[in-house]
């Protein structure tokens, strides 16, 4: 069963290209299709763990992982997911400074840079939409912390345990507003 | 301290503070890792979250093998990586095992909503520092814009954004074609 479980998880992470949330609908289906989970619990584990620091692939392992064969495959799970990343990585590292000299490779990478501040906007934009932005304390928050860290020199944890506050604020003071954000909420 | 505990404690670090995911762990590793100990030049951070990007795998489990494996081998590619995911590792099992408990109640739920604005922040400052390595010319200021429409409006997946951008590179920059 452990086997299984990291050689399942291991495809997960293999197949996860570009981040969170393209491998959900692969993790569902090999769970699903082996009714270790249900959907609902698969999702369920997916929005519990969203909020928490980590990647989603790693969170959402270590949570089915656990409900699956308890601590040990909880292990089995991550150690699965996050083993491809390994190996491709350390090949690709092995190699990378031999490759930069190629100008091929420089011209890439060259090409590659802008996308990557394309990518970045877009990936605000969408996290824009899950938090609420239109909401002025929200706006408020994010352009403070972008102030904050760049233009501050305020530490990361700081900013980060100060949002957490404000945010625990907001909900003791205006419940009912947060309430309607989870209604209207989640956009994943 | 030696290098290699400096690094392992700020992984540990990193992951702990990862919040939002991939893009908002991009701050922090770009802070520490190139302006605040100069591990490696800002330019080659642009290319490891382009590779990244086009490897499986979270974007902060690859860039922490990398930045490991470039300072001090594959050992400390691999330790970097575990330091990593460690706190969100045991965070998630916590959860697992007592969520019940977690699930209404109001401040972690509060912290959560605070959190996620703030990691849009974020993102808009790790994008700043990226920006700044990553025009050189109006060409690439072209390529910005070819990859904007790719994703925005015809929703291509990010690994052939960044494909297609790459291979533009090659065109324009290599000259195969001139």
């Amino acid at each position: 069963m452990l086997w299984n479980i990291f050689q399942t998880f291991f495809r997960v992470g293999l197949f996860t290209i570009g981040g969170g949330y393209a491998m959900l609908p692969v993790l569902q289906e090999e769970l699903t299709k082996r009714c270790w989970l249900t959907d609902e619990e698969c999702l369920d584990a997916i929005s519990l763990v969203n909020g928490l620091p980590g990647p989603l692939v790693v969170n959402g392992a270590a949570f089915m992982g656990y409900k699956m064969k308890g601590v040990a495959g909880a292990f089995a799970a991550v150690f699965g997911a996050i083993m491809p990343s390994i190996i491709v990585i350390l090949i690709i590292a092995s190699i990378f400074s031999d490759l930069t000299s190629h100008p091929w490779v420089r011209a890439f990478f060259a090409g590659a840079r802008p996308a990557v501040c394309a990518l970045l906007l877009y990936s605000m934009v969408r996290m824009g939409r899950s938090a609420h932005l239109q909401r002025w304390y929200n706006a408020l928050m994010a352009v403070a912390a972008l102030l904050a860290v760049r233009f501050f020199g305020v530490p990361h944890a700081i900013m980060i345990l100060s949002a957490a506050l404000i945010g625990i604020l907001i909900c003791r003071i205006r419940p009912e507003e947060q309430a309607e954000e989870d209604e209207h909420g989640s956009s994943h | 301290m030696d290098l290699l505990t400096k690094l392992c404690l700020f992984f540990l670090k990193a992951g702990a503070f990862s919040f939002g995911g991939g893009y908002g762990v991009l701050y922090m590793l770009q802070n520490e890792i190139v302006y605040k100990n100069r591990w490696i030049s800002a330019r080659d951070f642009v290319d490891v979250v382009a590779i990244a990007e086009m490897t499986p795998g979270p974007i902060a489990v690859n860039a922490s093998t990398f930045v490991g494996y470039t300072l001090l081998g594959p050992l400390a590619g691999i330790l970097a990586t575990l330091c990593i995911v460690a706190v969100p590792f045991v965070l998630s099992l916590s959860v697992s095992i007592f969520y019940q408990k977690f699930k209404n109640n109001c401040d972690v739920r509060g912290a959560l909503k605070g959190i996620r604005p703030a990691v849009v922040g974020l993102i808009a400052a790790v994008s700043l520092g990226i920006a700044e390595v990553s025009f050189p010319d109006g060409l690439s200021v072209g390529i910005f814009v070819l990859g904007a429409v790719l994703l925005f409006r015809w929703k291509v997946h990010p690994i052939f954004v960044m494909m297609i951008s790459g291979l533009t590179g090659i065109v324009v920059y290599a000259g195969i074609w001139g």
